[in-house]
């Protein structure tokens, strides 16, 4: 069984360290690595900069919107769906 | 940890060999995060097949023994449901304050299980409501729950086993 007394605290814990601010940076290297994984194993030539794009717009547009016109060779799987 | 056992089923595409083990979700709309996720209803099962698991024709289901004794459990433990709906609902609060609604749920859960709020957890089961209309009494009125867990502790896991194959619609 799970100990909920313990499970609480973690998350108060938690909500006690972690801020807006830290979400989103977290949130922000979390899809970036996704979107580095998707593209499997290699090495990688550049192509264009997305240094342009404003964080908000990294963190919740999918990655085919994203790169569109910077990147338009790189396309990842965007179907939306629940599970695996 | 006591032993509640469940038989729950896996929806793959079908590849050139059967597998031997679950494979870990990669899908960024995963609701519960990063983990192997199992169907609680062998017909939810075969329509996530039919109906998502389409880039090969053919959909594989496979079913295993999951111990349960140690997952959130939010569709049949109501203070497990409480403690779920109070900290997603209060990091929207905290964490989403102006893009409520545009991030996925996946998320959130990543971000509470890569925290180290789940270590203790073996996996989070969740439910929604199904859009396969055999479950409809009057039309868009869905008397069953689809319910899913996410696994994050293999050890959970045994007798994954193949049980049939289908062709996608």
């Amino acid at each position: 069984m799970i100990d909920l007394k313990k499970l609480e605290q973690k998350f108060d814990a938690l909500f006690e360290q972690e801020t807006e601010e830290t979400f989103k940076n977290w949130l922000h290297n979390k899809i970036l690595k996704e979107a580095l994984a998707s593209m499997g194993k290699g090495s990688f030539r550049e192509i264009g900069s997305i240094k342009d794009i404003p964080a908000k717009e990294f963190i919740y547009n999918p990655i085919n919107i994203l790169f569109a016109e910077n990147l338009s060779t790189l396309s990842c799987n965007t179907q939306y769906a629940m599970a695996a | 940890m006591s032993a509640l056992i469940r038989e729950m089923y896996h929806t793959q595409e079908r590849w050139r060999t059967q597998l031997t083990a679950p494979i870990q979700t990669k899908n960024e709309n995963a609701w519960l995060g990063t983990g192997y996720y199992f169907w609680y209803y062998e017909e939810d099962a075969t329509w996530w097949g039919i109906t998502a698991k389409r880039q090969t024709g053919y959909y594989e289901i496979y079913q295993a023994q999951l111990n349960c004794g140690n997952i959130l459990d939010t569709v049949f433990n109501e203070d497990h449901y409480k403690i779920w709906m109070k900290y997603v609902e209060k990091a929207i609060a905290t964490f989403l304050k102006k893009e409520k609604g545009s991030l996925s749920l996946k998320y959130i859960n990543d971000f509470f299980k890569e925290k180290g709020v789940f270590d203790d957890v073996d996996g989070v089961m969740f439910q929604d409501i199904t859009d396969n209309p055999d479950f409809w009494i009057v039309k868009k009125f869905q008397y069953k729950k689809r319910i899913q867990i996410a696994v994050y502790n293999l050890g959970i896991i045994t007798n994954f086993a193949f049980r049939f194959e289908g062709k996608c619609v």
